[in-house]
């Protein structure tokens, strides 16, 4: 046991060796300042941003890659809680709760205390949720290794099943978006009988649709079309003046530990869960912040405890959302799904393996997320009059920027201009989609998931002669599947008992 | 029965059974093959199946309630105008170029909004133009023809 600390402590040291060279470094700092730049920009998602750059790092060496798109991300809800507190408009929905009791400070003309504490709690939470990574993820390998077909199709089938449950609260919406998810994942070549499906004889299809496509059109395109809807309005922002007036209270200094003592575990437990990821994990420390105050009528008005619990809690569950993906191959959320994306499509397989087969590639990820951490300080709090200033760019002028930038990007996937007609379609269908409350991002896991899921079924089915007991059989497999089974059950039954217990008693605001 | 039509939920059903019908029948030329060896239809039509599923029980939710609530409007010019850029960037990258699909990109898509203000909307044309030159053709190196075919 302390052995292996001791290894990964040593592994954590390589990692640190790697990814202080030089050009890490450098894709790290844009990396996050990109991610930063847009976070702020309401109506620009990190994984829309993600999505959108994806293309331009095939150049990269894997590693230059992963730790660009992951700066994008984690820098993105940096940013995000600054367009939640200064405009209450969240730039990315794991921030909307922080505009809760950020927007009433920032009204009162103390917008600097939650941009700082903002910016702190996120370092604490992050880095402290790293350490978790680095310790938790070895050890989830080993007890992945033993996983055979069963297994992975049994995993695979609950991490669906768990993102389906957290992207709404309509679950046969959810699943339906996953099954269409998995559907288009069936498009292309089939690598068993080299059979073309679904490609109606576009020779381009046979490499099936590219998630990046699917992505942008998903998180890009639907976004812009939303966005541009004559009835959003958007504001005008105050400044923030220097150093002093973002020193928290000495009082709300003192509550601000708690909060973050509390709100990081809570974080980074939820975040390593398939399927629950940074927006959930900072409704739920918002909830548990109200519940332990002694104070709970102050929450809403400006209690620096709502500001940071949450914002500790999401950028813990940012990067524990790494261990799903890193050690089983199984993404959490539509960034996980975007991370695995890039492995793949880099030529790394995802699974236990990829650790002990590229140490680099993971302990220099894991210890460059430490170093963006600790440089988004530095590019939050000395500059945030540049972002608030960045916040208010007019939509009409940033718009034709990201379609440049999405038909540049769909277009570099295979040079070819048929990725873009797709685009335009999928991207009207992901418009529908989201006026039919579908959720995009159920269906982009699907989408990647699914052929590793055929497969697997296939693989499972062909070593247990086509008897489905099989996944049974093996107690892993068996359990996973009972708690596929428990959280269906739950998804279904809970819409129902709410609606029982909001009919009987009308007006309660107890819950 | 108009009202019935509108609702999102009988819609969202609609659309679901429609794509897992299409999926399903068209996989079902595939080969199904057995449980043990799977052939290449095998697991489309179980999903396209599940799709219809789940699509006739939300739609069956909400007839069975009642309680119809109409999908929220869809805005045809802002959804139209960028599909038009996107075409237009599709048409003319193989045939004129990079610059001119970035141009007309921007252009057309000024359509999607009455903020739109022409004058500005020529400048972001000619300042993203120069950016998708610097930046991705030259810096990136992504191998785009400039002008012409």
């Amino acid at each position: 046991m302390i052995m292996d600390l001791l290894a990964n402590l040593a592994n954590l040291g390589h990692g640190f060796t790697v990814a202080l060279s030089w050009n890490y470094l450098l894709y790290c700092l844009a990396g996050v300042v990109l991610g930063t730049f847009v976070g702020v920009l309401p109506g620009l998602g990190t994984v829309t941003a993600i999505s959108m750059l994806m293309p331009f790092t095939f150049g990269l060496d894997p590693l230059e890659a992963l730790i660009m798109l992951s700066g994008i991300f984690y820098g993105g809800l940096y940013g995000g809680s600054t367009a939640s507190i200064l405009l209450n408009l969240p730039g990315t929905p794991a921030s909307a709760v922080v505009a809760l009791d950020g927007y009433p400070m920032a009204q009162q003309g103390r917008a600097g205390v939650p941009l700082f504490m903002t910016a702190v709690a996120s370092f604490v939470g992050g880095c402290t949720a790293l350490i978790m990574v680095g310790l938790a993820a070895p050890a989830i390998v080993q007890i992945a290794m033993e996983f055979g077909a069963a297994e992975y199709f049994s995993m695979m089938l609950l991490g669906l099943i768990a993102a389906a449950a957290a992207a709404s609260d309509m679950p046969l919406h959810s699943i339906g978006m996953v099954i269409v998810g998995l559907l288009l994942g069936m498009v292309g070549m089939d690598i068993v009988s080299g059979m073309m499906r679904f490609t109606f004889g576009v020779p381009i299809m046979a490499e099936g649709i590219s998630f990046i496509v699917v992505a942008m059109a998903f998180f890009g395109l639907a976004e812009v079309i939303t966005n541009l809807e004559p009835h959003v309005r958007r504001q005008v922002v105050q400044q923030v003046g220097g150093w002093r007036s973002m020193m928290p209270t000495r009082d709300e200094a003192r509550r601000s530990v708690g909060a973050m003592l509390r709100g990081t575990p809570l974080g980074a437990f939820l975040g390593a869960l398939p399927g629950a990821g940074p927006t959930i994990a900072s409704f739920m420390a918002y909830t548990v912040e109200k519940r332990v105050s002694s104070h709970p009528e102050r929450f809403g008005k400006g209690a620096i405890e709502g500001v940071v619990a949450p914002e500790s809690a999401n950028n813990a569950a940012a990067q524990t959302g790494y261990i799903p993906t890193l050690t089983l191959g199984i993404p959490g959320d539509a960034v996980g799904a975007l991370i695995l994306g890039t492995l793949i499509m880099h030529g790394i397989a995802p699974g236990p393996r990829v650790i002990s087969s590229h140490p680099d590639l993971f302990w220099g990820l894991i210890a460059s997320m430490w170093i963006g951490n600790f440089l988004l300080l530095w590019v939050n709090i000395p500059f945030i009059n540049i972002w608030i200033k960045i916040l208010s760019i007019p939509y009409r002028i940033l718009y034709p920027a990201i379609m440049i930038f999405l038909c540049i990007g769909v277009y570099s996937v295979s040079n070819s201009a048929f990725q873009l007609f797709l685009l335009a379609g999928l991207g009207g269908a992901g418009y529908l989609f989201a006026k039919l409350g579908c959720p995009a991002s159920p269906l982009l896991l699907g989408l990647i998931l699914g052929p590793m899921m055929e497969e697997n079924l296939r693989r499972a089915l062909l070593i247990g002669r086509g008897n489905p007991m099989v996944f049974l059989e093996s107690p892993i497999s068996a359990g996973i599947l009972s708690l596929c089974a428990a959280l269906l059950i739950l998804m279904i039954t809970m819409p129902l008992v709410r609606a029982r217990k909001a009919r009987k008693v009308p007006g309660d605001q107890a819950g | 029965m108009s009202t019935m039509l509108k609702d999102r939920d009988v819609l969202t059903g609609l659309v679901f059974i429609l794509i897992g019908g299409a999926f399903a029948l068209g996989a079902a030329d595939y080969g199904m093959g057995t449980a043990r060896r799977m052939g290449p239809g095998y697991f489309p039509v179980i999903l396209g199946g599940l799709l219809v599923l789940v699509g006739a029980l939300i739609a069956a939710k909400s007839l069975w309630r009642r309680r119809y609530e109409p999908i929220p409007d869809l805005y045809w010019r802002p959804a139209a105008a960028l599909a038009l850029s996107i075409l237009a960037f599709a048409v003319l990258i193989d045939r004129l170029g990079l610059i001119a699909a970035c141009m007309a990109c921007v252009l057309v898509s000024g359509l999607a909004t009455h903020e739109t203000r022409w004058k500005e909307i020529i400048f972001i044309a000619l300042g993203m133009t120069a950016f998708s030159v610097i930046v991705f053709s030259l810096l990136l190196g992504l191998p785009f023809r400039l002008w012409g075919q």
